[in-house]
């Protein structure tokens, strides 16, 4: 339905519309791309609409699994974003058009947007959204001025970034001790093992012996003493 | 009547640590260290009380638990001094591991038995020689409850207890005590028991305890939690009719028993356990 | 310490209220709040009880202008039975009723304790008889509040009684005395001559009555009713 051509010098001026033996030339379509591009947006996709119905639902799934998939989704986002930026050169190059024995009438939507050359308008939404939320004044908006805004950006996320690891060295993440207590080094408490070797506790008595005595004063082996005693007098 | 849903394990000695950070990091708060005093009453047996009421209805004998808190100061030895204050925590618990502890059978039995002339006289006492007596902090109240077995049924996934119990402020008369209003309403001591636990308060009224349990007996001590300790995981409901309620608090005690499945079980224990009435004679 | 009394007369009738509210008109300062009360008879079911010579009867009273408490009548002893956490450390005005929630050793829903003698001890104790207050009128004096109410049982109007509380801080034996013979006197008045009275306490004489705090006070009284209703 479509050709696409690497070069302009390509496009087929000598076509005649009615011509039924004319054979498109598709050498010049980036299959590889257009193939890369689609695999993954059909992943992201599907990921996509799991997360909505998973949301939907009376009950929602336990935490850990929407986190999980979430950071799925992440993943597939970031390869679609890489993919585009990897082909970016022959995307940029690519014109579409349509055959002549496309059926512009009854297709006629699919047409015009793949022909279209302006955003369709959700999408200038989200981009006037977007640099809404930059905080950015649009009509100032030069290459020059985003570029400072970028650089600044990045200056202030080192800068978290610094602070975040200078404190996180102060405070101790694992083990049941304080970094204080760990640097003051308390010689009474025995250290903190990481019990990979004994983690499940052991069960030191049965739990209704201990029940029966705090319910009913039946001391452990109270009945063996019992029957030892009958054992005498008998 | 206030129906008390629980869930129970036991722990051993060395796993106490683990356990404290555990439950730490649950419930984002560290434990609380507490002591009570649990003593145990049963109807007089020189009575002859009948199995039944006067409409002919069905009546069990049942023991009376009345408990009050004891002064963390009983522990004073174990505790680690920090300045010039003694600090009580959760720590104690990992030096008491045998049969002893500092808290004697008579201490105990004068709580029981204190009247009020008495107690006029303690304070004066401690005023006079200026010593720091343990029991002054302590204020007089006990708690009485009564304990039904818990409700039967194979398919309960948690158990549930129900309790009535009412609060003894104070008393007037000339001997009065807690043992006195006890052996009036028609009941005599059996035996009494100190529990010293640390205790975590969780979402939804969730609290999680690990006890340890001494038997204190007039001429020996002994504990019944030996080599460990036993762990209640219980919400109390004070609407037992508040069907939502009993049903949200049944998924509260079942998620922390998710929660922890695969390190500490916890488990319905054995009804008859937690039956605390008279054996038919 | 607060010093009370306890009147009733049995032999009252609708009017004798009237007629007592109209003597005491001349000295009323203001009228206060309703008030209402429960006053329970128990009966031990236990066969060999008295053998030592123990009171085979037990009586509970609950007042609603009292919080939420229980009282405990038994051989001239008197126990305070609170059935709220929050209202008891109130009246305690410490922490000791919350010391037994975080402790352990209360779920911290207590009740009365007429329930736990209602629900798990009928084999060993029975309800009797039940005496109930509703719409009990208050009036302030210049020193002394006095209530008054209409008892009734199941069966029927049982009589009036009408409390004596002095309210001035430094009332000693020999003043509230004399309110009482004021009182004594309006019912002479309006010709009312039987009745039961008590001013009776279940302190030990040897504890210096200054040491007497609210929680005995309510025993104290309590135990007058006892007296006057169970002469």
């Amino acid at each position: 339905m479509s050709q696409n051509s690497s070069s302009i010098l390509n496009k087929p001026t000598n076509l005649s519309l009615n011509d039924d033996t004319y054979k498109p030339d598709f050498r010049g379509v980036p299959s590889q791309a257009l193939d890369a591009i689609r695999m993954r947006l059909a992943q992201l996709t599907h990921s996509l609409r799991k997360i909505r119905d998973d949301l939907s639902k009376a009950e929602l799934p336990q935490w850990y699994s929407l986190q999980s998939q979430l950071n799925v989704t992440l993943t597939q986002l970031m390869s679609v974003t890489s993919t585009l930026e990897h082909f970016h050169d022959t995307l940029d190059a690519t014109v579409v058009y349509p055959l002549p024995k496309f059926p512009t009438t009854s297709h006629e939507t699919l047409l015009t947007t793949l022909l279209r050359k302006k955003y369709t308008p959700e999408v200038d939404e989200w981009l006037s959204e977007s640099r809404e939320a930059s905080g950015l004044d649009q009509a100032q908006l030069t290459t020059k001025n985003v570029k400072q805004v970028l650089q600044k950006d990045k200056e202030c996320t080192k800068w978290a970034l610094d602070i975040f690891s200078n404190e996180f060295e102060k405070y101790n993440f694992k083990g049941l001790k304080t970094k204080k207590e760990q640097m003051e080094g308390d010689q009474m408490e025995i250290d903190y093992i990481p019990a990979s070797q004994n983690i499940k506790p052991s069960s030191p008595f049965v739990i209704e012996d201990v029940l029966n005595f705090v319910y009913r004063g039946e001391e452990q082996g109270e009945k063996s003493e019992n029957e030892r005693d009958d054992s005498v007098t008998n | 009547m206030v129906q008390q849903l629980s869930l129970f394990s036991s722990i051993d000695d060395k796993s106490y640590d683990l356990f404290i950070a555990t439950l730490t990091t649950l419930s984002g708060n560290p434990p609380i260290l507490y002591s009570k005093l649990s003593t145990v009453w049963i109807p007089n047996p020189s009575y002859q009380i009948e199995g039944v009421n006067s409409k002919n209805q069905l009546v069990e004998k049942n023991r009376i638990k009345v408990s009050k808190e004891l002064p963390l100061e009983m522990l004073k030895e174990f505790s680690t001094a920090s300045g010039n204050a003694m600090k009580y925590n959760h720590e104690i618990l990992k030096k008491l591991r045998d049969d002893s502890l500092p808290i004697e059978y008579v201490e105990l039995q004068n709580m029981i038995n204190e009247n009020k002339t008495k107690r006029s006289v303690d304070a004066m006492e401690v005023d006079d020689e200026e010593t720091t007596k343990p029991d002054t902090k302590n204020k007089y109240a006990w708690n009485i409850s009564i304990s039904d077995i818990p409700a039967a049924g194979n398919n309960r996934k948690v158990s549930m207890q129900t309790i009535n119990e009412s609060i003894l402020l104070s008393h007037v008369g000339a001997n009065s005590s807690l043992q006195k209003m006890l052996n009036e309403l028609g009941y005599v001591f059996q035996y009494q028991y100190v529990t010293v636990g640390a205790r975590f308060n969780l979402k939804h009224n969730l609290i999680v305890e690990s006890q340890k349990i001494w038997n204190i007996g007039s001429s020996s001590k002994q504990q019944i939690t030996k080599n460990g300790f036993l762990i209640k995981a219980f919400i109390n409901v004070d609407k037992a009719t508040d069907i939502d309620r009993m049903n949200l608090t049944e998924t509260v005690l079942l998620n922390l028993q998710k929660e922890l499945q695969g390190y500490v079980e916890l488990t319905v224990p054995d009804r008859k356990s937690m039956d605390s009435r008279m054996d038919v004679d | 310490m607060t010093s009370t009394a306890v009147i009733f007369i049995e032999r009252a009738t609708p009017a004798t209220l009237t007629n007592f509210k109209d003597a005491l008109a001349n000295d009323l300062l203001s009228t206060e709040g309703t008030w209402s009360l429960e006053f329970r008879t128990y009966r031990t079911q236990i066969k060999n009880y008295s053998e030592d010579s123990r009171s085979k009867l037990m009586y509970t009273m609950n007042f609603s202008h009292h919080d939420e408490n229980t009282i405990i009548i038994k051989n001239k002893l008197g126990f305070l039975l609170s059935s709220d956490v929050s209202i008891s450390n109130k009246i305690t005005d410490d922490n000791r009723v919350q010391n037994l929630v975080e402790n352990d050793c209360s779920t911290g829903f207590p009740e009365s304790f007429d329930i736990l003698l209602g629900n798990k001890l009928t084999n060993m104790w029975e309800q009797r008889q039940i005496l109930r207050g509703d719409a009990g009128e208050t009036f302030k004096t210049m020193n002394c509040l006095i209530r008054c109410i209409n008892l009734f049982s199941s069966t029927g109007f049982k009589g009036l009684i009408i409390e004596i509380e002095d309210i001035t801080k430094d009332c000693t034996n020999e003043t509230f005395t004399t309110r009482i013979n004021e009182i004594k006197e309006l019912l002479t008045e309006i010709t009312i001559k039987e009745y039961q009275i008590s001013q009776d306490t279940l302190n030990d004489d040897e504890i210096n009555t200054d040491s007497m705090n609210q929680t005995d006070y309510l025993c104290n009284l309590a135990y007058q009713y006892v007296r006057v209703l169970e002469y």
